[in-house]
């Protein structure tokens, strides 16, 4: 027989499982396409009771268009879509088919009947109880009473027993009969009794037989259904107390609730109109009142009103948001829009950060130690170096080499966030992602031969050089970026390895490193084929020393109070001082310098307006965020007044009468290269300088040496000094080895922690501004 | 009505939950709801407002303030101030119980320790180290490798007598290391006990506690075996302030409240789309 089951719903789905299993060429009709598609796909997971659980594939099809006439049309949808589904089934109705309804409540089959003429309509019933436990997941039991089929107009054919004996065949004990009207009335009272009423009160039926107002009102409910159902002259199943079979029913439901409350729990329609409506419609033609029902149709239409119209606005609301303007993070308003911020007399932005006038100067600076750079690289008569920035430089510029920095180079490519194209070439080569992401950056870049250098300055990249240099004082991993320099460009390299983690720096290690840099004067005098002129060293280291005391001072101006320098700004500024340290260059860009940030502190110009707060970064910069770190600390009036990178190169005691020697010693004591207590006592005497509120410690993933806290540095400095600190757990180059949004949001917090606690009444908040909107601190 | 009666609404829009509360001027919570969030910020977050606002029986425009926390704070529509999680989850549990104390937020995301002065402020708050974080998060999981519901996590490791050890930094190790366990012949009862007692062990690792300590958070409302877990750790007594999960919206609803009490008598404090149709206010 053919057969279509219009409606893969709990019934449709069961019958249908049941007709495919015996061999009916069955097709189940479901409209909901990815619905279909699952169903075809993973088939329909059936199972009774507690039995197994079987797998039944079906023909599942959205659309009816393309199937041929049907013998039997099965109608499982919901009430209130009888009709459309009837309308949608004429294509395949022929002048032998049947169409059964086995829905619940009344007027279905009048639908059906109206559209198609009483004689193809066949009404039925079901005790069977169904559960969706999945989208493709049915468990059944079997009803107690058999299934009933019944013509609408009376008359049984054949045909409708041969379709009984289908149902039967398919394991579906069923019954033909002539009428069924009396047993829907039956069940019909079961529905409209139970259903509203927990779809109303979300009670499950065990809660509800345990509700003795809502027993009362159900019985008297029951009554009145009872009064409608004796003038249609329907038997009542217990005539003595007609309610107690409904208990029977809320008992074996149990903790389920029924149908009408998962649709409204579902923001769905209920099938209230042809269970209690149609209640209400046949009362009034039997001339009955029926004010119970009535006012139940009238609650749920409410509810069904308030919960389908709430989910309607809900989509408009997100829809119509999504195309108006982003939502503004509240977080990351900037303050500056709401306090009064200082202008500098020159017109600084009032909005941002204020620029130093520096700023072109340096720009043009570095520009032509690039194009000198390319320059050396491209003559034949002169000579690169590669060069470590706490390297002996001294001695490379007095031996006539022009020095390069891949160390420079990779914080260029961290901040113009080039990182994320370099690294993974690296990678592929054999680094390791935990190794240094400083170096993967610089040697990614070196293999794919592309470099910020090109668009910045116009040169061809990074020169080629003649020979590497390097001091492991600012950390051992330097050596193996540096060496495989050496192999790549098949040069030597020359390395200066100090006595490393010193408490003090006594003769013995200021000598072991001496003669170390004796040893790397003889070994680039080999491979540059001049002798070192002395007094030309004593010249370079002069010029060394000048600008590092430049720098120290300028470093020292951050002390006031407001700051005119922040961390980002001497970010900037060191270049000179890596680049080029020992040229009477770095020594004039660094008076200029020195002389506009005195004119700032002169005129109580903050670098950052409005300067509430006052930090020391210890640890490396995070190059590849830079700029959303320079905005979150603006954006809350917080100075990072000082840090130990920046400090770093403010080298003090270069002494052009004693280049060697001096040398030795300065580089030598540089912060990384020292012990965790003179560390400790180090920064316990800059953040007293500095007058900070608190120590911001970031632990580089990929930059053990410089991740003091990974020792319990902030810890015991907190105890020395009582500051607070926060340890961002971050990394210089690598912005996949740790989430920006959890450092954004956690240095924010950190940062709104130093607000002072009590909050006077009236007072500060409510400032020359008045009352505002946004990130208030408490 | 003055300012100060408005009632106000706290957010707290979670990776695993969005909270709402809504507080009356007085300080007493009025509604509350908690909705599970399955990554619709937006949507769970309006309905958890809705459901907060229905159960207070108040309208919408009735409020004085909405104050958002959490992951997905800055995606609230309307809200008039948004607060950092550590300040609201230290302000609700000193709401409860107020002093000094060490409050500890194990939520579905980073746990923090949160040490909190006499007036509720936070003066230091200590994370978790990297991999560590998702913890509530981390549990779910282990939830669905062992076949139960979350809600059940707790319930199936009572039936254990000895965890079966879960011990590592990365929740996503952690995963596969319990599926090791159960390969092992652990029975289920002891690789939950084992997941609950990991999240204390992580908890405990982020710093030295000082009592007195309160949990906030949601993961002491379902599994509460890793408060016993870290009180056996710390040699301390560890207990949840009452209904910990709403914690960071309570603290958010009494910041908004803050924030309207200081704000007078201003029209523009008041939330939401509503706001063009204010009522006039009462001068009090």
């Amino acid at each position: 027989m053919r057969i279509v089951v219009i409606g893969a719903g709990a019934l449709g789905g069961l019958v249908g499982a049941h007709m495919t299993e015996a061999g009916q060429d069955l097709t189940l009709i479901e409209i909901n396409e990815s619905r279909a598609r699952l169903l075809t796909e993973n088939g329909l997971l059936i199972s009774e009771g507690s039995a197994g659980e079987r797998c039944v594939r079906m023909k599942v099809a959205a659309k009816i268009t393309g199937l041929p006439t049907a013998d039997l049309i099965f109608v499982a949808v919901k009430s209130y879509q009888t009709e459309d589904a009837v309308r949608s089934a004429l294509p395949v109705i022929g002048d032998g088919t049947y169409v059964l309804s086995m829905q619940n409540g009344i007027g279905n089959t009048e639908t059906m009947a109206r559209i198609l003429g009483p004689q193809r309509v066949l009404c039925g019933i079901t005790y069977h109880s169904i559960q969706h436990v999945g989208p493709n997941r049915l468990r059944y039991r079997a009803g107690i009473k058999p299934i009933q089929i019944a013509p609408h107009d009376g008359r049984i054919t054949p045909a409708i027993e041969a379709i009984g004996e289908v149902f039967r065949q398919a394991g579906l004990d069923t019954n033909v009969v002539e009428k069924i009207d009396d047993v829907i009335w039956q069940k019909l009272l079961h529905n409209a009794v139970v259903n509203p009423v927990s779809a109303l009160t979300g009670l499950t039926c065990r809660e509800m037989l345990d509700d003795e107002d809502l027993q009362r009102f159900m019985r008297a409910l029951c009554m009145e259904i009872v009064a409608v159902m004796r003038a249609r002259g329907v038997p009542i199943m217990d005539e003595e107390d007609p309610y107690r079979p409904v208990i029977g029913s809320q008992k074996a439901l149990g903790k389920n609730r029924p149908s009408m409350w998962q649709d409204l729990s579902r923001s769905n329609c209920t099938e209230v109109d042809a269970i209690n409506g149609a209640i209400v419609e046949e009362a009034a033609r039997l001339g009955l009142a029926a004010p119970l029902n009535f006012g139940l149709v009238r609650f749920i239409h409410s509810r069904e009103r308030q919960k389908i119209l709430r989910k309607r606005a809900i989509a408009e609301t997100l829809a119509s948001a999504a195309q108006a303007a982003p939502v503004a993070k509240a977080r990351s308003l900037p303050k500056m829009h709401l306090r009064p911020t200082q202008l500098a007399p020159d017109g600084g932005m009032p909005s941002g950060r204020v620029p130093l006038r520096m700023a072109p100067r340096l720009k043009e600076l570095l520009r032509n130690y690039y194009l000198d750079l390319q320059a050396a690289s491209d003559g034949a008569d002169r000579m690169v170096a590669c060069c470590s920035g706490t390297g002996p430089v001294e001695i490379v510029r007095a031996l006539g080499l022009t020095p390069y920095f891949p160390e420079n180079h990779t914080a260029l490519i961290g901040a113009s966030r080039q990182s994320g194209r370099y690294i993974p070439r690296a990678m592929a080569e054999g680094f390791s992602q935990f190794a240094s992401s400083a170096m993967a950056c610089d040697i990614g870049a070196m293999l794919i031969g592309d470099s910020p250098l090109v668009s910045l300055y116009g040169i061809a990249g990074p020169p080629r050089p003649d020979v590497v240099v390097y001091n492991t004082n600012y950390g051992h991993s330097l050596i193996r970026w540096f060496e495989y320099y050496g192999r790549q460009y098949r040069v030597p390299v020359f390395g200066l390895h100090p006595s490393a983690a010193l408490d003090a720096v006594d003769l013995i290690d200021t000598g072991a490193a001496a003669q170390q840099m004796f040893r790397l004067v003889s070994q680039l005098q080999g491979v540059t084929r001049r002798s070192l002129d002395v007094d030309r060293l004593a010249e370079v280291v002069g010029l060394s020393a000048q600008a590092a005391r430049l720098w120290r001072e300028i470093l020292n101006l951050a002390e006031s109070v407001p700051s005119p320098l922040t961390f980002f700004d001497a970010l900037i500024h060191l270049a000179p001082m890596v680049l080029m340290r020992g040229t009477p260059e770095a020594v004039e860009y660094y008076e200029i310098l020195k002389a506009e940030l005195e004119e700032r502190v002169a005129g109580n110009i903050a670098a950052v307006p409005g300067e509430r707060y006052r930090f020391y970064w210890e640890g490396p910069p995070i190059w590849c965020a830079l700029r959303p770190l320079s905005e979150l600390f603006m954006s809350h009036s917080a100075a990072i007044v000082a840090s130990t990178y920046a400090d770093i190169f403010a080298l003090d005691g270069f002494d052009p009468k004693n280049p060697i020697e001096s040398m030795a010693r300065t580089y030598t004591s540089i912060f990384p290269n020292r012990s965790d207590d003179y560390k400790q006592s180090y920064l316990v005497s800059r953040l007293r300088r500095y007058g900070v509120d608190g120590v911001i410690h970031h632990e580089g993933r990929t930059t053990p040496e410089h991740s003091n806290a990974r020792y319990g540095l902030d810890v015991s400095l907190r105890r020395a000094t009582g500051l607070r600190s926060i340890v961002v757990e971050a990394d210089t180059h690598d912005l996949r080895l740790f989430s920006m949004d959890r450092i954004m949001s956690r240095l924010g917090e950190f940062i709104e922690m130093q607000e002072p606690a009590q909050e006077t009444a009236a007072g500060s908040a409510d400032g020359p501004d008045g009352p505002w909107k946004g990130n208030e601190n408490e | 009505m003055s300012e100060l009666a408005r009632p106000v609404a706290g957010l707290d829009v979670g990776t695993e939950f969005v909270k709402a509360i809504v507080l009356a001027g007085d300080g007493a919570i009025l509604g509350r709801a908690s909705v599970p969030t399955r990554g619709y910020f937006q949507e769970r977050a309006r309905e958890a407002l809705d459901a907060a606002l229905d159960d207070a029986q108040t309208a919408e425009d009735e409020l004085g303030g909405l104050c958002a926390t959490g992951f997905g704070a800055s995606l609230v529509h309307g809200a008039t101030r948004t607060a950092s999680e550590a300040a609201c989850h230290a302000r609700g549990a000193f709401h409860h119980i107020p002093g000094v104390m060490t409050v500890v937020n194990i939520g579905g995301q980073e746990p923090r320790v949160i040490r909190v002065d006499g007036s509720g402020q936070p003066t230091e708050i200590a994370s978790l180290r990297h991999c560590a974080v998702g913890i509530g998060t981390f549990l779910m999981f282990a939830a669905r490798h062992l076949d139960v519901h979350p809600t059940q996590l707790q319930e199936l490791a009572a039936g254990a007598e000895q965890p079966a050890h879960v011990g590592s930094y990365c929740s996503v190790f952690a995963g596969v290391e319990l599926l090791e366990r159960l390969r092992e012949g652990a029975s289920r009862e002891e690789v939950a006990l084992g997941c609950i007692h990991s999240v204390a062990e992580r908890v405990a690792e982020i710093i030295r506690f000082e009592a007195p300590i309160r949990v906030t958070g949601g993961v002491a409302e379902f599994f509460p075996g890793v408060l016993k877990r870290l009180s056996g750790l710390t040699g301390q007594t560890v207990e949840a302030i009452p209904e910990p999960m709403l914690a960071g919206a309570l603290g958010a609803a009494l910041k908004a409240r803050d924030l309207a009490s200081r704000a007078g008598s201003t029209p523009g404090a008041v939330v939401g789309t509503q706001a063009a149709t204010a009522k006039p206010k009462e001068q009090g």
